[in-house]
């Protein structure tokens, strides 16, 4: 014990350990302390407080009420919004006079001035609904989610650890200490203890920091809510609460500190040089970083451990048009198993370290030479570098996209509008985009003899990617061509074989499966295609709904144009004529029948759940079940 | 010089330092395959679809070339429009990329990029006219501008490219950053214990006594600036050979401008020269780098601890290059092709000088001072007296 304290008194105040802990805690505090303020995304104070008016009643888990409010107040905007255009066309088509405008603006004012705070508060509850997460007054990334590595702490962590070690090797201490039976190995136990403990409390004093301002920005009240709430987190696949993601990110770093602390005294006792444990350790820190950064490798790394919240981003991401998921996180099974990786290391590194300085006057001495402490630590780390790597090069079938630099691997998983299905085929297609000229290419890998098969006709090198729809049996690419015209490209899954299948060129003759268009419009936009869960899909034209069948060859199966809203449940197909009415289209018979008829609908409000038709006429959204 | 061969061997020609290095240039050359496969043209690369077409095609624009791409390329959109034509599967020999509508499509591209080659000229005219506009409007109201708008005009005067090339290797290489900041790594790895070391183990105490203090300075000095030129020509190498083995290394002669995205170079060079200048700049980076670790050096006695200043010191630059403005801040030559984008100049009493040609000048006047004051901080008065001592009782 009393070696402890002494060792303890040398190493914090004589070795200014406890400064160099402290000017890390503190710049930390004084570069947090700006960020420690919610804003809500808005710009000014009034604004914030508008926005929390609005958003206080739909905090927390969603219901039925809260959602029913949403589109109310959604409703609300939207009406406002259109009596406000109806107004100014009124006031300048001269059906109105100024004083009449002014005075029935003020009906609409109160609803347009908020307009921000609705929309927001809207977007959050859809989302929430969607997530099935927690409505949390948060609306951009909060400071949890930081995750960048302090660089400063982990060169204070080196220079605290180097100083301790290399400074008694350097005095004539070490003779002294040699000359004691167990002097070294006491001393260096000591010494690594309190290193440990310094290292720790200096993390947990952080994570405080890091608390409070977190508290600032989002109060205690709401930590216990679902950490899906906050907008990056949505993927999170553990089931964790804002605190429970707060106080494991801290174990995590907590981890990595002590990792990195071990790391550091044994380099210092085993070559007794600060270019190997301090210039080094916070080099290969930053390298890790700065090239690692895009696909994850840091954090597959140990050196990963010090960024704390990437580990819980998830593993999916939906994008714009959920045909397809992104892979941006690390599996929660690899975090475990590296932090206990990191843990093993640190012991063995310590126990290594203050096995190695028994001395001679010792009657048992275990037999830990340099060499062979050295050698073995070699062996662990190349164990958990080995599975770093293996992490790294896995396949999991589970991660549907994989985001590599600017290539997207998708892997044939859809789900089919609507019902939400997800349909898995037996390749993984590459999309790759590059990101300077825009284009695309395609290619396919084989799963069963990872096989990559290119697609030939696939290469679009001025061409830009919109969207990629993906079934069992085909792609379907929708593309802007060089002259700015928006074309479609349909990919065979079984021959490989592929045609143009639409490009609304103005004026210019298009062929759509055999069939040949000539109009100055878009023959159809991904939002007009329907996928069924065999080989057809539907499309809208001008002149009806077009079905395309195996054969590849379109036929016309309503013959009545169809305005809008074009939505599908496995069964039928749902949308609006253009007599203001909802048609169904039985897939199964092919009957077509009028469900709505004689309400003036608005355009693009159709929309459906497994239950449910919805959309919207001059009363407000209707509910119809199917 | 006996001095500077001595320091090289102590600080550099070190078995770490060439491990180091070793190791960074391989973390280098994997950062070179992620930046072409995120920022490269992958149609340009040999299994591209770009790359038959293009090593046909490549050199001067002539006009037979012209006349031979165009009808090429009406050629093959005429085989594509066809009613009977199939995309077909299998590649064909006759064509360059193997299929018909490949060879329109990469025709067509090779047609755009004789284009921009061709066309070039005009926007230097519209340039030019403009500047003239500015110049009328700024007669008699502003005399900065009016300069400014004459020196535009002079700058961009005579400007034409003849070849059809592929540039990505220069655009890739003027983009890179990662090779500044192994730069960087490496002087703060070789330098931060030069000073530090001596005085760890009283070496500073010898050399005062032998009347050497001057001379170990300056030897130590010669020592970081030839490292750093070795460093950076290294590195340029490496970078140009890394991008150069998958575009090809050629057309060095031709102008910077011949680059799409340095359209309006301010500098009428070729890209050798840009190379060059590029070279340089990111030498003098360095040396401002090399110069603050020394000075933190001369001040710690503790290697460890001058490690950790001279870390903390680079990264408070950096940080401090955030809200500085990018002509006053020599960080800014970490990413070279910001130069050459535009012509952006700095109002130096009342006369416009171009930003590649100020920031040079005052990074060499920050290194002078930085320098002296190492000067005064590791060959304090009492040093430089007790070497004159030394040098009058020898004789």
């Amino acid at each position: 014990m009393k070696i402890f304290v002494y060792e303890m008194k040398k190493i914090l105040i004589k070795q200014y350990a406890i400064i160099i802990l402290a000017a890390v805690v503190i710049v930390r505090l004084l570069s947090s302390l700006p960020l420690a303020k919610q804003t809500y995304g808005f710009d000014s104070a009034t604004e914030r407080e508008k926005y929390f008016e609005i958003i206080s009643p739909f905090i927390g888990a969603v219901t039925e009420e809260k959602a029913d409010r949403a589109d109310e107040l959604e409703n609300q905007l939207k009406t406002a919004s259109q009596q406000y255009e109806k107004l100014i066309d009124q006031r300048l088509e001269h059906k109105i006079s100024d004083i009449e405008y002014y005075e029935q603006m003020k009906l609409y004012e109160p609803t347009l001035n908020i307009k921000k705070q609705i929309e927001k508060t809207v977007e959050q509850v859809r989302q929430a609904q969607e997530r099935q997460c927690d409505i949390l007054p948060v609306s951009y990334i909060p400071i949890i989610c930081e995750a960048s590595a302090d660089y400063l702490f982990v060169l204070a962590i080196c220079l605290i650890c180097s100083l301790s070690i290399i400074t008694e090797y350097t005095s004539k201490t070490r003779y002294i200490l040699r000359t004691t039976p167990a002097g070294q190995s006491r001393s260096m136990a000591a010494k690594t203890a309190v290193l440990l403990l310094s290292v720790a409390v200096a993390s947990v004093l952080l994570s405080a920091v890091e608390g409070y301002c977190l508290s600032k920005q989002l109060p205690f009240e709401y930590w216990a809510y679902s950490a899906r709430g906050i907008e990056i987190m949505t993927n999170c696949t553990a089931e964790l609460s804002i605190g429970g993601l707060f106080i494991q990110t801290q174990l995590i770093k907590l981890v990595g500190s002590i990792f990195t602390a071990s790391v550091a005294i044994l380099i210092s006792e085993l070559f007794k040089s600060y270019a190997a444990s301090v210039f080094s350790l916070v080099t290969v820190q930053i390298v890790v970083d700065y090239v690692g950064n895009r696909s994850n490798l840091s954090y597959l790394l140990p050196t990963g451990a010090m960024r704390g919240y990437g580990y819980f981003y998830g593993d999916v991401t939906p994008t714009a048009e959920n045909n397809y998921m992104q892979f941006t996180g690390v599996p929660l099974w690899y975090t475990a198993v590296l932090m206990c990786g990191l843990l093993i290391f640190s012991a063995a590194a310590c126990a290594g370290t203050i096995l190695s300085c028994n001395n001679r006057l010792k009657r048992k001495r275990k037999k830990i030479h340099k060499a062979a402490l050295l050698s073995t630590m070699c062996i662990i780390t190349s164990l958990l570098l080995s599975s770093c790597s293996v992490a790294n090069n896995r396949y999991d079938p589970e991660d549907t996209m994989k985001l590599v630099g600017g290539s997207y691997t998708l892997i044939g998983e859809y789900n089919i509008p609507f019902t939400n299905e997800l349909k898995t085929s037996k390749y993984k297609i590459v999309l790759e985009t590059n990101q300077s000229s825009g284009g695309f290419s395609i290619s396919l890998i084989d799963l069963a003899s990872k096989e990559k098969l290119d697609i030939p006709q696939s290469y679009f090198s001025d061409e830009t990617f919109i969207h990629c729809f993906i079934t069992e049996h085909y792609i379907l690419v929708e593309y802007i061509t060089k002259d700015g015209a928006e074309a479609m490209r349909y990919y065979d899954l079984n021959d490989f074989s592929t045609q143009t299948i639409a490009q609304n060129t103005q004026g210019v003759e298009k062929n759509l499966f055999g069939l040949t268009f000539k109009d100055s419009e878009s023959i159809f936009t991904t939002s007009s295609l329907v996928f069924t869960d065999d080989r057809d899909f539907f499309f809208v034209t001008d002149s009806g709904l077009y079905k395309v069948g195996v054969n590849k060859n379109a036929s016309l199966i309503i013959d009545e144009p169809v305005t809008e809203g074009l939505i599908y449940d496995a069964h039928s197909i749902y949308f609006i004529s253009e007599k203001d009415s909802i048609k169904r289209y039985d897939l199964s018979t092919g009957i077509l029948s009028e469900i709505v008829s004689g309400e003036k609908i608005i355009p693009r409000s159709l929309w459906g759940d497994y239950d449910y038709i919805y959309y919207t006429n001059e009363n407000g959204e209707q509910k119809l079940a199917k | 010089m006996k001095l500077f061969k001595y320091e090289l061997k102590k600080n550099i020609l070190r078995l770490p330092v060439l491990l180091l290095f070793a190791a960074l240039i391989l973390v280098s050359l994997y950062k070179h395959n992620e930046t072409v496969q995120l920022y490269g043209t992958q149609d340009y690369l040999a299994d591209g679809p770009m790359h038959n077409i293009y090593q046909a095609y490549k050199g001067e624009i002539t006009d037979e070339k012209i006349q031979r791409i165009a009808a090429y390329k009406n050629e093959m959109s005429a085989i594509v429009s066809s009613s009977d034509f199939d995309y077909p599967t299998t590649p064909d020999d006759r064509y360059y990329t193997g299929f018909a509508f490949g060879d329109n499509g990469s025709s067509e591209k090779v047609i755009e990029e004789m284009k921009y080659a061709i066309e070039y000229i005009n926007n230097i005219i519209v340039l030019r006219e403009k500047t003239q506009t500015a110049i009328a409007f700024y007669e008699g109201k502003n005399d900065y501008k009016v300069r400014e708008a004459q020196q535009i005009e002079c700058l961009y005067g005579n400007r034409h490219i003849d070849v059809y090339g592929n540039y990505d290797t220069y655009a890739l290489y003027f983009d890179y950053e990662f090779s500044t900041f192994i730069s960087m790594i490496m002087v703060l790895f070789v330098f931060a214990p030069s000073f530090s070391k001596q005085k760890a183990i009283s070496d500073d105490k010898i050399i005062c006594a032998c009347g050497k203090v001057k001379s170990v300075f300056f030897a130590k000095h010669l020592c970081m600036y030839a490292f750093c030129a070795a460093i950076t020509m290294i590195m340029t190498f490496t970078d140009i050979l890394s991008f150069g083995c998958r575009y090809g290394v050629e057309f060095l002669e031709q102008p910077i401008y011949a680059i799409h995205s340095f359209t309006y170079a301010p500098l009428d060079i070729s890209i050798f020269t840009a190379i060059l200048i590029t070279a340089f700049m990111r030498f003098l980076l360095t040396v401002f780098i090399g110069e603050i670790v020394l000075l933190i050096s001369s001040t710690q006695k503790n290697i460890g601890i001058s490690y950790a200043l001279s870390f903390c010191a680079i990264g408070a630059l950096i940080y401090l290059h955030g809200s500085l403005p990018s002509q006053f801040s020599p960080f800014s030559m970490i990413c070279m092709s910001n130069f050459f984008t535009d012509a952006e100049f700095v109002n130096v009493l009342g006369f416009p000088v171009l930003n590649i040609i100020f920031l040079p000048v005052l990074t060499i006047l920050l290194c002078v001072t930085v320098n002296l004051v190492c000067f005064a901080v590791a060959c304090p008065q009492r040093a430089i007296r007790l070497t004159g001592k030394a040098r009058s009782n020898a004789i």
